[in-house]
């Protein structure tokens, strides 16, 4: 850093050239260093355009459409475990062209959404056959089996971090794979602590009607529909413990799993219950990457 | 940009001490605190950046898993989670994360994660053949340092995932973040548990959920 220290001039004292020179020599700073910017100096103006985003993608998948005219269709899995389907025609999912070396101070954000919706078309009810049926009340016809409605599809994000090729999509860290049976259950499952990059929306809507004051009257009538379109996001943050080189990105879909507790965890498996008619549409999708300094 | 500020030399001029000292004055401060217009191109570059310098990012990626009125006595193939046994509606936080050495500046912050609410909904028969849903809501607020900056109410029937997110002006200090649930309390003609194991039906879950806060400095 470099000052001006020199005392001033006060009355009495000698004006001498020496004296007067090294005043003048002051002004001539050759040793000015980044501790003499001021405060706010210093900002995006001078920086790189990579100083804060290192790199970015934005990249659409599924059908492109936004219509509803042709949507495509995900089969449920009734015998474990279930193999994920990418969502995209070549499998290959969003390109990180050469690879994204994403270092240890830096951090990935992915952002997806995606239009989706349960369907359900079978005349035979669920409640009692898939997990989550309930017997409740309904006073003048005694009880009924009801569904509680929690069974979810799963998207899934994938990610290649072995070449450019993009021929080795893995499940992202902290993301389970659904395809090992869970805790205690037998059921094909992971903890919900196991769910990193991996979003949920629901199979089927399930209701009840004519529940005229329950206290009088009961539940006449159960239903089970498909949930209509909707948007789901998925979101997935990065901070690598070592340098990974990212090459592609891809979704996968699967289902239908239900909530289940192992006495201790909560968890999802996977529900093979026999009920026919349910499956998953989906439409358009844009996959948003960002990598970016994390300070 | 610092100039010859305070007096202009001019030809034939005496030399007088005091415009040489407030000359002097002015650069002792100005000379320590260049400004942007002082610097040659290229003359600051991002890898002389101390960390934090411009902006940082809080990353809590623990995918954690609500524990507040989380009921035990549910089914097998139900969550442990909030049901109207101990649970009846009202804002509650859920999860509180602190963001350590913010510097003050405009701060993104984004909740992600898993959500359930009421998969089984009873529609009363109130207009005879109208059936009317019997409307329950799960909302969420994002609370910075006890300001409220953001409050969503998610279209949930069912399991669903969520991002949540807002953006506030905070001042330099470290902030404390909270996540905060409402779960509709029951109504008067819902059933809340199965009649014939007594088991109470999973209402409000909060799960996965991740924190992350971008903050661009001053």
């Amino acid at each position: 850093m470099s000052r001006i220290t020199r005392s001033r001039i006060n009355p009495g004292n000698p004006l001498e050239a020496a004296d007067l020179n090294s005043r003048y020599a002051d002004f001539t700073q050759t040793d000015l260093d980044d501790t003499n910017v001021a405060d706010h100096a210093v900002d995006a103006a001078q920086l790189s355009s990579s100083a804060i985003l290192v790199n970015s993608i934005q990249t659409q998948l599924g059908t492109g459409g936004i219509t509803h005219a042709a949507p495509l269709l995900v089969a449920r899995t009734t015998s474990g475990p279930a193999t994920p389907v990418p969502l995209d025609a070549t499998g290959l999912g969003a390109s990180l062209g050469s690879g994204w070396a994403i270092n240890t101070d830096e951090v990935l954000r992915v952002y997806a959404n995606l239009q989706v919706r349960g369907v359900i078309t079978a005349s035979t009810s669920p409640h009692g056959i898939l997990d989550g049926s309930v017997t409740v009340d309904t006073k003048s016809a005694g009880t009924t089996p009801v569904c509680i409605g929690a069974h979810v599809w799963l998207v899934q994000l994938q990610w290649d971090i072995t070449s450019t090729s993009r021929a080795n999509f893995v499940n992202v860290p902290n993301q389970g794979n659904f395809q090992s049976t869970w805790s205690t259950s037998g059921r094909y499952g992971e903890p919900l602590s196991n769910l990193a990059g991996t979003a949920a929306f629901p199979a089927f809507w399930s209701g009840g009607i004519n529940w005229l004051n329950g206290t009088t009257n009961g539940l006449t009538d159960t239903e089970e529909r498909g949930t209509g379109w909707r948007n789901i996001a998925l979101t997935f943050h990065f901070a690598p413990g070592s340098t990974t080189t990212v090459y592609g990105l891809r979704l996968v879909m699967h289902g239908i799993y239900h909530p289940r507790n192992d006495g201790t965890n909560n968890g999802l498996v996977l529900d093979v219950g026999s009920t026919p008619g349910i499956s998953a549409q989906y439409q358009s999708s844009n996959i948003l990457a960002l990598h970016m300094k994390e300070d | 940009m610092k100039r010859w500020t305070q007096h202009q030399p001019r030809a034939s001029q005496l030399l007088d001490s005091g415009q040489f000292n407030s000359e002097q004055l002015a650069h002792r401060a100005s000379i320590q605190t260049l400004d942007r217009t002082q610097l040659p191109t290229s003359a600051i570059t991002s890898a002389q950046l101390k960390s934090s310098a411009l902006h940082k990012v809080w990353l809590f990626a623990d995918r954690e898993e609500q524990t507040k009125f989380v009921a035990t006595n549910v089914p097998i193939d139900q969550w442990r989670c909030a049901t109207f046994i101990n649970y009846s509606g009202g804002y509650v936080t859920a999860f509180e994360k602190t963001l350590t050495g913010h510097k003050g500046g405009m701060t993104y912050i984004e909740w992600s994660g898993l959500a359930f609410c009421n998969g089984f909904a009873p529609m009363k028969n109130g207009k005879l053949t109208t059936y009317e849903l019997m409307e329950k809501h799960l909302r969420l607020r994002i609370v910075a340092s006890g300001l409220l900056i953001g409050e969503f109410q998610l279209l949930l029937a069912g399991t669903e995932s969520f991002c949540v997110f807002a953006s506030v002006n905070l001042p330099p200090g470290d902030h404390i973040i909270s996540l905060q649930f409402d779960g509709t309390g029951q109504a008067d003609d819902e059933p809340i548990k199965d009649v014939s194991t007594n088991n109470r039906i999973m209402q409000y879950h909060l799960a996965n959920t991740v924190l992350l806060a971008v903050a661009r400095f001053r």
